[in-house]
C-alpha cells in the first residue's frame, strides 16, 4: 500500500467529489455539451466528448490503452485492465465461452425476479429497498449460474460458511467494494483501498478454494454446450484476432490454471456489482420520467403472468433501458492511457497533443448526447430508429453508437447481451408490483458506498 | 482521524479467567494467522491487572500495529477469515450464546465481539513511516542481495576505499568495465567505489524480482514536504543566520529559565528501582528483534477532567509527531518504531505500548534528555495505585505513588530521573504472547530504504556516492 503523497485530506476531498459528480449525470451532460462544444476547453484535450473521436479511440485499443484501468482493479488482471495481447484474446474468448448465454440467463434472472417481487407484499405502504431487498438478489442468482455448483463453494468461503443469505450478502459486499476501485480507484483515499485490497484477498481466498470445482464445471460445460451456447461461440470468434480465432478447442485454456482463475475473479467482482448499480441507475431515471414508466407498467399489467415470457414486451423493454441507459451510463467516463506522445483528433479544428504516459478520457455521456450521431439527443425516445440521413425524427444517425456506454469496438463489454438480459429480467419484476415512488425524502433517496449505490428504499402508491 | 492512530489498536476483554497458559499455547497458530495477515508489524498479548480496588478478573489485551489505512473492522474481519480458529479459542469463552452456534453465527459473533472492544490509539507516534510490512521485507532482501553481490564482486576485484567525501571521488568512468573482463590482471584488476555502485545498480535492473525496486520508496505528504524543504537557498540561509543572531540572547535566557525551572531538589525516592522476574524475561526473549513495553498507570481524580487534557495531550502528540517528526525521531528520541496510548477503563486508566529499538535504559534516558516536556505532559495525569498481579508471578503494584512533581506541567518531573524510572517499571506489565513480522531496527529499515532510493535514482556521482554509503554503512 503506497502512502499518500497528496496533502492530508485532500485526496479524501478528491475522492467525494469525484462520487459526488458520478451520481450527476446532469451536471456531467452539461460539461460534455460544452466539451461537444468547444473541445479545447479540456486541460491539454485529455477529455474526448464527441461521438466520433470517442469511437475513433476506442477502436484503436493498441494505441489507448486499457492500462488507464491496472491501478483500480484490486482484485489483480481482467479483460477491463489487461494488455492487448494474445492472453487478452484468450481470456476473453474462455470468458465468453463459460459465460450462460444471454437467453439463459435472462430466464434465471426472470424466474428469480417474479420470486422476489412476489416477496414485496402488493399495496405494502412501508417501502423496501430496492438494492437489498431485490436487485442484488436477482442479479446474485443469475451470476451464480456461471459457477455451476462451484458457486456454493465461493458463498462459503474458506470458514465454510452456511450458504445463506448472511452469507451470500457478505460475498456480495466483498465483490462491491473491490468493484468500487473501477469507478474510482485513482482517487480512493488509503483506508479505502485498503479495505478493498481485504476484500479482494478474501475474494481471491473464495476463487482458490473453489477452483478445481469451476474448472470442473466449465469443462463440463464446453464439452456439452446447453442451448443456444453453440449460437454464442462464432460471436465469441468474431471478435478475436485470426490466429486465436482458428483455435477452437478451449482445452489448453482450461488447463492453464492462471487464466482460469483470472476468469473467474474477474466474472465474479465485474459482473455482479457493475450490473446492480446499472440497474440502480436505470430504475432512477426511469421515477424520473412518471409518465414512461406508467405506459410501460400498463403494457405490463395488460399481459398479466404472459409478461414474464412475452418476446414482443422483453423487447420494448429492452429499448427503454438501452435509452435510460443512454441518459445515465454506468461509466460515464471511460479512461485510457497514451503509451507515447502522439496527435490525436478531439473533433475540433486542430489536432490535440499528448505526452506519454497521460491518461485520457472517453466521455461516453456527453457522446451518447452528440446530435452528429443522434438526432434530438435531450428527448427521451426508446424507439429511436436506424437512419444514416438522419432525416427521421430521433433517429440514430450512427446506429453503431447506440451502445456505446458499454464500450466500442474490439474492447466493448463482452457480456453485454448478458447484462442487457438480467436488466430487462429485473426490470420486468419491478413493472410487476404496484406504482412505485420515492420512500424517502429528497436527497436521502440513494444511499452511496463511494460511487457504489448501496440503498434505494421505494414504496408502492 | 490521524491514519496513524488507526494504525495502531488494542483490543481489551475484560475478566478474563483462564490464566496465561492457553495464551502460549497458541503462538504457533497465532503467528501463523498474524504472518498471513501480510499486513501486522507487532501484535502481543498481554494480561492487564485489575482495576485498583476492583474484585474482578484481569483483562485480556491484544495489540495490534498495523499497516497504515487498516480500518480497525477490516482489520478485525481479516484477522478472523484467516485465524478463526485460534481467535475461536481465545475469545470463544466469552461467547455465552448457543453452545451449537454454527461456524457463520460464531464468525459473525466474533467479529462484533472484537470490534466492540476494539480501541485505537488515543495517541501515537510512528517510527518507521509510510513503509507496509511488505516494503520493510522486501526492501531488506534487496539490501541482503545488494551486499550479497558487493561481495561477489569484491572477490573479483580490490575495491578502492570510499572516497571521503563526493568532491573527492575520481574516474569511475575509466574503470566502469574492468568487473567483467579483467580477472587475474593485477592492474585493471581494480575497482573503483563508483563503478561498483554503477555494477550493483546495473544488477538491480536485471533482476526481475526486483523491479519493484526501479522506483525509489514513496513518501507521503509531510515527510516528503520536509525532504525538499532541506535545500535551502543561500538568500534563506543568511535570512536564518540573521534571525538566529536576533534571537540568539532570549533564547540563551529562556535556555537559563529551563534550567532552573528543571532543577531536581532533593527528595527521597519512595522505592528504589526494580525489575520483576517476569519484565526481565521479556526484555531478554526480545533482544535479538524489537524491544517491547507495556506501561499501566491510573489516571489520577477527578479522572473525567484529567482524561479530557490528557485526551488533548495526547491528540496533539500524534498531530506534531505526524506533522514536524518525520524523520524517524521523537522530539530527539531515536528508535521508536510504534508507541501509542489508549485511554481505557472509562477514563480510569492510561495503556502506553512501545515497540522500540536497543534496551528499555537506553531507551529512558532518551526520553529523559530528549523529550522531557512531553513526558511530563502525558504523565503528569497518571499515578500508581495499589494493585494486585493479573496472575501469579507477574508483577503488583504495593504501594501507592504518584508521578515526581512538575513545574507549569512541564518542567521537572522526569527529570527525577530515579524516581521516573522507578515509577516507569512499576508501571510495566508483561507481555505473554509477541509477534514480530521482521527483526529489523529502524536504522536497518532506513538503511534498506536510502539503498533502494539511490539504486532507483539516475547514476551520478551522489547517487553512487549514496549507494556506497548505504552498504557500507
Amino acid at each position: 500500500m503506497d502512502p499518500d503523497r497528496s496533502f492530508p485530506g485532500a485526496r479524501r476531498l478528491f475522492y467525494w467529489i469525484q462520487c459526488r459528480l458520478n451520481h450527476q449525470p446532469r451536471l456531467l451532460r452539461l460539461g460534455g455539451k460544452l466539451l461537444r462544444r468547444w473541445p479545447g476547453l479540456a486541460p491539454s484535450g485529455a477529455v474526448i466528448a464527441r461521438a466520433r473521436a470517442i469511437e475513433g479511440m476506442l477502436r484503436q485499443p493498441q494505441v489507448y490503452l486499457n492500462s488507464a484501468h491496472a491501478h483500480n482493479g484490486v482484485a489483480g488482471e481482467f479483460l477491463i485492465n489487461m494488455a492487448f495481447d494474445k492472453r487478452y484474446f484468450d481470456d476473453k474468448k474462455l470468458f465468453r465461452a463459460v459465460l450462460p448465454s444471454p437467453s439463459l440467463l435472462g430466464e434465471l434472472s426472470a424466474d428469480h425476479a417474479k420470486q422476489r417481487s412476489q416477496l414485496i407484499a402488493p399495496g405494502l405502504r412501508v417501502g423496501f429497498d430496492l438494492v437489498n431487498d431485490y436487485l442484488i438478489w436477482v442479479v446474485h442468482h443469475a451470476m451464480r449460474s456461471a459457477f455451476g455448483s462451484a458457486a456454493t463453494t465461493i458463498e462459503t468461503g474458506a470458514l465454510g460458511l452456511a450458504s445463506d443469505e448472511a452469507a451470500q450478502r457478505r460475498y456480495l459486499y466483498e465483490l462491491r467494494q473491490v468493484a468500487a476501485q473501477l469507478f474510482a480507484g485513482a482517487s480512493s483515499p488509503i483506508d479505502v483501498r485498503q479495505g478493498a485490497l481485504a476484500c479482494s484477498q478474501s475474494l481471491q481466498q473464495r476463487i482458490d478454494l473453489a477452483l478445481p470445482q469451476i474448472e470442473q464445471v466449465w469443462r463440463e460445460r464446453l464439452d456439452s454446450p446447453p442451448g443456444d451456447e453453440a449460437a454464442l461461440q462464432p460471436a465469441a470468434a468474431a471478435t478475436s484476432p485470426p490466429a486465436s480465432a482458428a483455435a477452437t478447442d478451449f482445452t489448453a485454456l482450461l488447463n492453464d490454471r492462471d487464466t482460469v482463475r483470472r476468469t473467474a475473479l474477474g466474472l465474479s467482482w465485474v459482473s455482479f456489482p457493475v450490473t446492480v448499480q446499472a440497474a440502480c441507475l436505470i430504475v432512477r431515471e426511469l421515477l424520473a420520467r412518471p409518465a414512461v414508466y406508467l405506459a410501460l407498467r400498463e403494457q405490463a399489467a395488460a399481459l398479466g403472468e404472459q409478461m414474464w415470457s412475452d418476446r414482443a414486451f422483453r423487447a420494448t423493454v429492452r429499448d427503454h433501458l438501452v435509452e435510460l441507459m443512454r441518459f445515465r451510463p454506468v461509466f460515464p467516463l471511460l479512461p485510457r492511457a497514451v503509451p507515447r506522445p502522439m496527435l490525436f483528433d478531439t473533433g475540433a479544428n486542430k489536432l490535440a497533443s499528448a505526452r506519454a504516459g497521460q491518461s485520457m478520457l472517453a466521455f461516453a455521456l456527453a457522446g451518447l448526447f452528440d446530435e452528429r450521431v443522434v438526432a434530438q439527443p435531450q428527448t427521451f425516445c426508446p424507439f429511436r430508429p436506424a437512419d444514416a440521413s438522419g432525416e427521421q425524427a430521433n433517429a440514430w444517425r450512427d446506429d453503431s453508437l447506440r451502445y456505446l456506454m458499454f464500450g466500442n469496438g474490439d474492447r466493448a463489454c463482452p457480456g453485454k447481451e448478458q447484462a442487457i438480459e438480467i436488466l430487462i429480467s429485473a426490470m420486468l419484476g419491478i413493472l410487476s408490483l404496484a406504482p412505485l415512488t420515492w420512500a424517502d425524502t429528497w436527497g436521502r433517496r440513494i444511499g452511496y458506498d463511494g460511487p457504489m449505490v448501496t440503498r434505494m428504499r421505494l414504496k408502492q402508491r | 482521524m490521524n491514519p496513524a492512530r488507526e494504525q495502531m489498536l488494542v483490543i481489551l476483554t475484560p475478566n478474563w479467567r483462564a490464566g496465561a497458559a492457553p495464551l502460549r499455547a497458541l503462538k504457533a497458530d497465532l503467528d501463523a494467522c498474524l504472518l498471513s495477515t501480510e499486513g501486522i508489524h507487532f501484535a502481543s498479548l498481554a494480561l492487564l491487572p485489575p482495576l485498583p480496588g476492583a474484585n474482578s478478573a484481569p483483562s485480556l489485551m491484544f495489540e495490534i500495529v498495523s499497516d497504515e489505512g487498516f480500518r480497525s473492522h477490516h482489520l478485525i474481519e481479516l484477522l478472523v477469515r484467516l485465524g478463526f480458529e485460534p481467535l475461536w479459542t481465545l475469545y470463544g469463552v466469552y461467547h455465552d450464546g448457543d453452545a451449537m452456534a454454527s461456524v457463520a453465527e460464531r464468525h459473525v459473533w466474533l467479529c462484533d465481539f472484537l470490534c466492540r472492544h476494539c480501541s485505537n490509539a488515543t495517541g501515537c507516534f510512528v517510527g518507521a513511516r509510510d513503509r507496509s510490512v511488505q516494503q520493510i521485507q522486501q526492501e531488506n532482501e534487496l539490501f541482503q542481495q545488494v551486499q550479497r553481490q558487493r561481495a561477489t564482486l569484491a572477490a573479483r576485484a580490490r575495491i578502492t576505499p570510499l572516497p571521503g567525501s563526493l568532491a573527492s571521488g575520481s574516474g569511475g568512468n575509466s574503470v566502469g568495465n574492468s568487473v567483467s573482463n579483467s580477472v587475474g590482471n593485477s592492474v585493471s584488476n581494480l575497482i573503483s567505489a563508483e563503478s561498483l555502485a554503477r555494477e550493483l545498480a546495473r544488477w538491480r535492473v536485471c533482476q526481475r524480482q526486483f523491479d519493484w525496486a526501479a522506483q525509489p520508496a514513496l513518501q507521503s505528504y509531510w515527510p516528503a514536504r520536509a525532504a525538499s524543504k532541506k535545500k535551502s537557498s543561500f538568500i534563506v540561509a543568511v535570512f536564518k543566520l540573521l534571525i538566529g543572531a536576533v534571537l540568539a540572547a532570549p533564547l540563551a535566557q529562556w535556555r537559563r529559565f529551563e534550567r532552573w525551572q528543571n532543577r531536581v531538589d532533593p527528595v527521597e525516592v519512595p522505592r528504589a528501582q526494580q525489575v520483576h522476574d517476569s519484565i526481565d524475561a521479556c526484555e531478554a526473549e526480545q533482544v535479538a528483534g524489537t524491544a517491547h513495553m507495556i506501561s499501566l498507570t491510573e489516571i489520577r481524580a477527578p479522572y473525567q477532567w484529567n482524561a479530557f487534557w490528557l485526551t488533548l495531550v495526547l491528540r496533539l502528540i500524534a498531530l506534531l509527531g505526524r506533522v514536524f517528526a518525520t524523520q524517524g525521531r521523537l522530539g530527539n528520541a531515536p528508535g521508536i518504531k510504534f508507541g501509542h496510548w489508549h485511554i481505557i477503563d472509562g477514563n480510569r486508566r492510561l495503556l502506553f505500548c512501545s515497540n522500540y529499538d536497543g534496551s528499555f535504559g537506553g531507551y529512558l534516558d532518551d526520553f529523559i534528555n530528549h523529550v522531557p516536556r512531553g513526558l511530563n505532559l502525558v504523565w503528569r495525569w497518571t499515578e500508581l495505585q495499589p494493585r494486585l498481579a493479573a496472575v501469579s508471578g507477574q508483577p503488583d503494584v504495593a504501594i501507592a505513588r504518584a508521578f515526581p512533581p512538575t513545574r507549569f506541567g512541564i518542567w521537572a518531573g522526569v527529570k527525577y530521573e530515579q524516581w521516573f524510572k522507578s515509577y516507569a517499571r512499576d508501571s510495566m506489565v508483561p507481555h505473554v504472547y509477541r509477534f514480530q513480522a521482521y527483526r529489523l531496527t529502524l536504522a536497518d529499515i532506513e538503511r534498506a530504504t536510502r539503498l533502494r532510493n539511490a539504486l532507483a535514482a539516475p547514476r551520478n556521482e551522489s547517487s553512487d556516492d549514496q549507494v556506497l554509503r548505504a552498504i557500507e554503512s
